[in-house]
């Protein structure tokens, strides 16, 4: 080996040190021809296992530019990233899939890649991204890995180089939103103001027992007063009520009123008759036409007063005198007076039992 | 952003506990209502108005307020934020202390119609409680009222029969009574439901996908394998252990968790 070679050899290892930059033509090594003897073989072991490859093979540098830089989140940006040999390429690279990149992943919807590769010229080649920012907080497209393996180093565990894009700043808008309306109905708009929305009511509960017994016992109580006050207040009025409660009172009164028409001898008659009539169903009396007598018997029995019996056992004789006299007798009374007797004899008479009899 | 509105909350909650007044509180709500109304054409700017009109509605309830104007304003704010359990509990609310109200059934009928019932089957779906336009609604106190003044005109007018004899005074006093009698009947019957309310109170889902199950715990099998959404209705009937057991509206029968459900209490 000589001195020559020796020299060359260092420059390759300075320059396989250098390699890494994104500026790897400043450390070129001056041989022009690959190290490698296998040319277009790119070995597996020592490739990067957490960075994609781009499996290119040659000595490349990469650029990354993007359009535009100021958009709102969610809406698309164009990422172009531009590959170039800097000497004859042995492998062309392939489209890097940015969605295994975990910052690009997280930070940006990855479109599908929709076009191939734009080879400009045999030594550049194009990648075009379509990139959406998830959301305003992105504040720079990352820094892009270019894996690639490099032949013409002369170190083959050094062989795979990365070159990292400069990160791009991004200012990301807040997205445009969908104006979505309130949905109800009409109503439910329209608020009720005013102070009875602060009433407080209280929810209706059944009242008491105590009420309840108030509620139902003042009314009858009230009756009862309102009853004795008007029998005190009105006697004639209370005696009137008394004579009315007796069915066959009214009956015999209203009836006796009807016999006006009739003659003397016949009306006599059937004034006595409705008496004993209502004899017969006030007293239970089983006579369809008394004599005096007999009435006052009857009276006796029950324990009525001598001025009532002497009252009814006067009419009868009445009646008796009325219906067989003589038409021409003086002491003949009229049919007006027998009825008019007859009907006091009656209310007196219903006036006297009320308290000792049924009505 | 998810503790965000338990915080809204706690906010009013303290603000409101400590120095507003009712009336304070009143305008705060109706300013947040009328701001969310002037914004209803975006729904995401004018739901958190309308929720915290809601949270000052609510916290005058809390105070005691109580009336159907609050509740229908309660129940449109909740409605508005698309809060439907707590709508619907508030629109019950307002019609069990006005239940001719109008616009409160018109209300919950809108609200029960955002309801997710099943597809197939009546699971949880209410039936119509409305009652028909043409019967007249009288409050109990109106009941009472009417009952009291019949019975005193019946006894008023058979006491006066008594005196008079006139029979068309007894066929009124009778009249009188036997509608004395059909009131407290009516009555009767509207203690018994409110009775009824009060011991199985009303029970609402607060959250979607809820099974009814046949136990109080979740090693019990599901009732029904189709779940409940918010809003369906049903009444308590017993509770234990964190669990709720409830009757649908349509009559079927389960546990939920009682996280998982608003229960209507005063």
């Amino acid at each position: 080996m000589s001195w020559t070679r020796l020299v060359l050899m260092m420059g390759l290892l300075i320059g396989m040190v250098e390699g890494s930059d994104a500026s790897p033509a400043s450390a070129l090594p001056t041989p022009q021809t690959p190290a490698s003897s296998e040319g277009e073989d790119v070995p597996v072991v020592g490739r990067p296992v957490d960075l994609p490859f781009s499996e290119a093979s040659g000595w490349f540098e990469v650029q990354a530019h993007a359009e535009p830089t100021t958009v709102q989140a969610e809406r698309p940006l164009t990422l172009t990233l531009t590959v170039r040999a800097v000497r004859p390429p042995r492998r062309p690279p392939q489209r890097l899939d940015l969605r295994q990149l975990p910052d690009f992943a997280e930070l940006f919807y990855i479109e599908e890649a929709d076009e191939e590769a734009a080879q400009l010229n045999a030594h550049t080649w194009k990648f075009t991204y379509r990139l959406r920012p998830r959301r305003t907080e992105v504040s720079e497209i990352p820094s892009v890995p270019f894996v690639y393996f490099n032949p013409y180093l002369l170190t083959a565990s050094k062989g795979f180089q990365v070159l990292y894009t400069d990160p791009i700043p991004l200012h990301v808008l807040p997205p445009e939103t969908v104006q979505v309306p309130v949905q109800g109905p009409e109503s439910a708009f329209v608020l009720t103001t005013g102070p009875s929305v602060l009433e407080r009511r209280v929810p209706w509960r059944p009242p008491g027992l105590g009420v309840i017994g108030v509620v139902l016992l003042v009314p009858p109580l009230g009756c009862i007063v309102w009853y004795f006050l008007w029998q005190r207040l009105y006697p004639d009025a209370t005696r009137l009520a008394r004579q009315r409660r007796s069915h066959a009172a009214r009956r015999a009164l209203q009836a006796l009123r009807t016999a006006e028409q009739l003659d003397v001898k016949a009306g006599a008659a059937q004034t006595a008759a409705l008496v004993a009539d209502y004899f017969q169903q006030r007293l239970d009396w089983a006579i369809a036409e008394p004599t005096p007598r007999e009435v006052a018997l009857l009276f006796a029995q029950h324990h009525f007063s001598l001025a009532l019996t002497e009252q009814a056992v006067c009419f009868f004789q009445a009646c008796d005198c009325a219906r067989f006299l003589p038409s021409d007798d003086a002491t003949r009374p009229s049919l007006m007076e027998l009825q008019n007797a007859a009907m006091r004899l009656i209310l007196t008479m219903e006036e006297e039992t009320c308290s000792t009899l049924p009505s | 952003m998810f503790y965000a509105p338990l915080l809204t909350a706690l906010l009013l909650h303290a603000e409101s506990g400590a120095t507003l007044t009712d009336h304070e509180l009143l305008e705060r709500a109706e300013a947040e209502f009328q701001e969310g109304v002037h914004l209803r054409l975006s729904r995401d700017q004018a739901r958190p108005h309308f929720r915290n009109a809601a949270g000052y509605f609510d916290a005058l309830r809390q105070r005691g307020v109580c009336n159907p104007v609050l509740y229908r304003n309660l129940g449109n704010a909740y409605l508005l934020a698309e809060d439907l359990p707590h709508a619907i509990l508030s629109y019950h609310r307002g019609l069990h202390l006005a239940p001719n109200d109008r616009d409160l059934h018109e209300s919950l009928a809108e609200a029960r119609q955002r309801v997710v019932y099943p597809a197939s089957g009546g699971l949880g779906r209410p039936r119509s409680d409305d009652p028909p336009p043409w019967l007249p609604y009288l409050h109990s106190d109106g009941l009472m009222f009417a009952a009291g003044a019949c019975y005193l005109v019946g006894c008023l007018s058979l006491t006066r029969w008594w005196m008079v004899r006139c029979g068309r005074l007894l066929v009124a006093g009778l009249l009188a009574l036997l509608l004395v009698g059909i009131l407290l009947g009516w009555l009767i019957i509207r203690i018994e439901a409110q009775n009824e309310r009060a011991a199985h109170p009303l029970v609402v889902i607060a959250r979607d996908g809820v099974l009814l199950r046949r136990g109080n715990s979740m090693a019990f099998p599901p009732r029904y394998d189709t779940p409940l959404y918010r809003g369906v209705e049903g009444r308590l009937l017993f509770e234990r252990d964190g669990w709720v057991q409830m009757e649908l509206s349509s009559g079927e029968i389960g546990w939920v968790p009682q996280e998982t459900v608003l229960v209507d209490r005063p």
